[in-house]
């Protein structure tokens, strides 16, 4: 029986993605549409870099690379071979796979802020890479068609695909979760060096989970590519979407996919709300307080701080959902 | 053919140098185990007994010098290559992950591609040995007393299905009868037939249970031989048992 097989965490991420894909059926509003678009891109963006920021203890601050990698494949498919996103999306994540592959090796023989600098660096030096690559024309952004005739329809296409990506991403992070993978990477967040000499291939299982999260960036970047219309390097390659995500995923707790989901929720509520109310420049000094303020007094995310305060209220209602628990 | 060839240790340390830096903290440092022993490693603290057990494990790799396990050099092997060869370190302060459960705990040492029946043997040799963990399985280890979490530590190295065991300090920091329980508990292990190298600060109880010993000594091997001859020894009862 699949649903003996379940376990609350995987009923909330159907419940999540299913409740997410239901809102165009509800309405076609174009200002819901984009925000939801925005939020469910960076949940999947947060929850894709906490396969190796969280489970692996290894933050990277250079995860829109692969976002910008996967877009522009995707882009760059369609302009030389004429192929649809559901098609370039994939390539672009095998492509940002790839790449996480390339550069992992010698990345993640760094730790902590070494690792988190040079994965800034690397970002920076993909987008410079791309910007001037011959015959992209990169520089100058690349016009891409709607994905359907009609604009309104586009965007919720675009959107739905958008929550397929976030579905894969959750799926991969609970796989990732529920294996001895997952404890294998765990174990390396919490001592890399007792990790092998349990005989865990610490270079291989980070090299694996670095290839995924880059993957799935990529994924969501193939999408994100068809959803602005106009791609340039700067809202693909922008150095700002890497740390959002980071805080994103260090707001909410880092432990399981549910931590980053709700930082990325909240993060985006909050902003737009912040933006509304009081306009751009106040809402970013208004926003940057309200982070400083949940990482000082919330260090470990606001999931498993919730979680703390409703099982000192109802015992045994709500179980751990990951074998390391949260941060 | 008609030769004999003399036996070959299951461990081998071969003029092994190791610095930290300028400080030199091994000094070609050379020692042997054959199959089934028991053998102690004693010293004081800073002897340099953990840097050997690192370097022979390979979670460093020493500056000159060899290390042979089982007739193969693992001298440049990182620590998973060395526990995939069935030579296993557990090391000091335990080094366990307290949000892990027991059974998460041996899932993860546990080699892969084992079969059911197997994994279940290795599991019963675990409760043999430490009877306690069998009702504990889904308990947290941070939760644990330091005995019971120094059981964990070592059944964690068994469920590695080890041909040699290294072991950190299993008795530091336990109050006597726990380390005369785990003290015990490693005696029965090398009893079936699990080879151990065990280093402790702790040189009287661990001679009781040793077959040989090496004294550590600012990096250098400074005497040994038997445990029993060891324990008679004034120089070894003056400087490592205060008496």
């Amino acid at each position: 029986m699949i649903r003996d097989r379940l376990d609350s965490s995987d009923r909330l991420a159907i419940v999540v993605v299913g409740v997410l894909a239901l809102v165009p059926a509800l309405t076609m509003d174009q200002y819901v549409l984009s925000f939801l678009m925005l939020l469910v891109m960076y949940a999947s963006l947060a929850v894709g870099w906490n396969v190796l920021g969280g489970y692996a203890g290894y933050e990277s601050f250079g995860h829109v690379a692969f976002l910008g990698v996967g877009g522009y494949t995707s882009v760059w498919l369609f302009v030389e071979y004429g192929l649809e996103p559901y098609l370039t999306a994939p390539i672009g994540a095998a492509v940002a796979g790839f790449v996480a592959l390339v550069v992992g090796y010698p990345a993640l023989r760094l730790k902590g802020p070494y690792f988190a600098l040079v994965t800034l660096v690397i970002a920076l030096g993909i987008q410079a890479l791309v910007t001037n690559l011959p015959g992209l024309d990169a520089s100058q952004g690349i016009f891409l068609p709607a994905a359907l005739d009609d604009p309104a329809h586009s965007q919720a296409l675009l959107y739905l695909l958008m929550v397929g990506v976030l579905g894969v991403t959750i799926l991969a992070a609970r796989l990732v979760e529920r294996s001895k993978y997952g404890i294998g990477l765990y174990a390396i967040r919490e001592d890399e060096a007792v990790a092998s000499t349990q005989g865990i291939d610490t270079t291989r299982l980070k090299v694996g989970a670095f290839v995924l999260s880059a993957a799935l960036a990529g994924l969501a970047g193939g999408i994100y590519a068809w959803y602005l219309g106009y791609v340039t390097p700067t809202p693909m390659f922008d150095v700002r979407v890497s740390i959002l995500v980071v805080l994103m995923a260090l707001l909410g707790g880092t432990g399981n996919w549910i931590g980053p989901f709700v930082g990325a929720a909240a993060l985006r509520v909050v902003d737009e709300i912040l933006v509304l109310q009081f306009g751009g420049q106040v809402a970013q000094i208004m926003y940057g307080l309200v982070l400083v303020g949940v990482i000082l007094y919330l260090p470990h995310g606001v999931v498993p701080w919730l979680r703390r305060h409703a099982r000192s209220r109802l015992p045994d209602r709500l179980g751990g959902a990951t074998p390391g628990g949260d941060r | 053919m008609g030769e004999t060839t003399a036996r070959e240790p299951l461990l081998a340390v071969e003029g092994v140098d190791f610095s930290y830096g300028r400080a030199r903290v091994l000094r070609d440092v050379s020692l042997s185990v054959e199959p089934g022993e028991l053998v102690a490693l004693l010293g004081s603290n800073g002897a340099g007994k953990t840097t050997l057990l690192e370097n022979v494990s390979g979670l460093s790799t020493p500056d000159s010098g060899a290390i042979r396990f089982d007739g193969e050099d693992v001298t440049a092997l990182a620590a998973n290559a060395t526990w995939k060869r069935g030579l296993v370190h557990v090391p000091e302060d335990r080094k366990l992950f307290p949000e892990m459960t027991i059974a998460e705990t041996f899932a993860i040492a546990t080699p892969r591609g084992l079969d059911e029946e197997t994994v279940s043997g290795l599991r019963e040799r675990v409760f043999e040995i430490f009877p306690d963990l069998e009702s504990r399985l889904d308990q947290r280890v941070g939760t644990m007393s330091g005995g019971q979490q120094q059981m964990v530590s070592m059944s964690r190295g068994l469920m590695s299905d080890p041909d040699m065991l290294l072991l950190d300090e299993p008795t530091l920091g336990l109050a006597p009868d726990l380390a005369a329980d785990i003290l015990d508990a490693i005696g029965r292990i090398n009893e079936a037939g699990t080879t151990v190298l065990l280093v402790s600060q702790q040189a009287l109880s661990a001679l009781d249970i040793a077959d040989r010993a090496y004294v550590l000594d600012n990096g250098e091997v400074t005497l040994s031989g038997p445990a029993t001859e060891l324990k008679r020894s004034d120089e070894v009862r003056e400087a490592y048992l205060g008496m």
